[in-house]
């Protein structure tokens, strides 16, 4: 992995920078890299802690919780209350949307299969056509 | 950091810890000794500065709550969630990460960054500059005891100078705060707080005034108020009370 790609992209976090700032404002370079640099060792502190928790309770994945609780036992309260709201409006988006998938496909098969007796129907009479006119032709 | 053992089978919590709207109260420890007296151009004391800094940072955590309730959208994010999972694989012990790992740090970085930000910005307006330079962010992390962690990121000579700047009691410019800053303290519910403290409860300016524009347009107005007013005008000038013209943002 080279040095940039184990960093957040500068470019994104000189953005998120400059959108809180007055707009008189300048950010230079080097303060641009230090926040990237801050910004991927947070990620990588709670993300080892996380791990911890994750290899102590012998499982293999990491998942929301795990991040939620690691930000809560490093004393980062404020980022622990905004993941945990964050984590629960984007599980109840994703039961939505299964739920709207488990229904539009449920509809979706209704109308295959009324799509394939449709196919059906046209095909037998286009054989009846068919056959109709071979007959009436061999008479 | 095995510590906390006890709070293994802690769950996130459902819906919102705190109220929208509402702010935390936090405790501000009374300045250094001999620094109380210390004014800065316009004639507001180091208090009045810390709880002007310290209600710009409790409106920035009351929007952030807000925002994160009006949040519908996970497909977009402002950071790359590939990147993102790049440095959680980092770590060696990291095995399988879900889905929605990626998109939480997506949105706890996206805070880090933008509070970081924040508290820099605070130490470079103290020095009448407009520019956020590196010794700024070097500030934010030396005086915030929740950032200890990066103090290896920042040289050791940044943080002396930052050290030497704070216990130095020179000229007309601003003493920067103590080492903890614009600390992170709660007391707990029905406690008093730490005797000789200042109370800061909730933001004095109503919050519907800044939240109802656009993040960085709310934004603006609220550096432009702490101002005074003025252009170029550094924190805590242009008004006997500190937090006097924060309140015309209603």
């Amino acid at each position: 992995m080279t040095d940039e790609d184990r960093l957040l992209p500068i470019a994104n976090v000189g953005r998120l920078m400059k959108q809180i700032l007055p707009s008189n404002a300048k950010i230079s370079k080097e303060a641009k890299q230090t926040v990237q640099e801050c910004a991927t060792e947070f990620i990588s502190f709670v993300t080892c802690e996380a791990s911890e928790k994750c290899h102590r309770e012998n499982r293999k994945t990491v998942n929301g919780d795990d991040i939620w609780w690691a930000l809560s036992t490093l004393g980062l309260d404020n980022y622990a209350d905004a993941v945990g709201r964050h984590l629960h409006k984007y599980r109840e988006a994703e039961r939505e949307r299964t739920e709207h998938n488990k229904g539009s496909n449920d509809s979706g098969n209704e109308k295959e299969t009324n799509t394939r007796s449709d196919v059906q129907n046209q095909s037998t009479k286009f054989i009846r056509v068919v056959e109709k006119g071979s007959s009436s032709s061999a008479r | 950091m095995d510590n906390n053992n006890n709070n293994n089978n802690q769950q996130p919590p459902p819906t919102s810890v705190y109220p929208p709207g509402s702010a935390v109260t936090t405790v501000i420890p009374p300045p250094p000794s001999g620094s109380a007296s210390i004014v800065t151009g316009g004639g507001a004391t180091y208090h009045h500065l810390l709880q002007q800094q310290q209600q710009q940072l409790q409106m920035f955590w009351t929007y952030q709550r807000q925002e994160i309730e009006q949040v519908n959208d996970f497909k977009n994010h402002q950071l790359p969630l590939a990147r993102i999972k790049k440095i959680m694989k980092a770590d060696e012990d990291v095995r399988m990460i879900s889905a929605e790992a990626p998109i939480l740090f997506a949105k706890a970085c996206e805070l880090f960054i933008l509070e970081l930000t924040i508290r820099s910005w605070l130490h470079a307006e103290e020095n009448k500059r407009r520019t956020l330079q590196k010794n700024d962010i070097a500030a934010a992390i030396t005086r915030t005891d929740i950032f200890d962690f990066l103090v290896d990121i920042v040289p050791r000579e940044e943080i002396k100078e930052e050290e030497d700047a704070a216990s130095a009691l020179g000229g007309g410019g601003m003493v920067a705060p103590a080492a903890s800053g614009v600390p992170y303290y709660y007391p707990p519910m029905g406690q008093p707080a730490v005797p000789g403290g200042m109370m800061i409860g909730r933001p004095a300016m109503d919050p519907s005034g800044v939240y109802a524009q656009p993040p960085s347009q709310a934004w603006q107005s609220v550096w432009q108020n702490s101002a005074g007013g003025g252009d170029d005008v550094s924190y805590g000038s242009g008004g006997s009370s500190g937090h006097g013209n924060l309140d015309s943002q209603g």
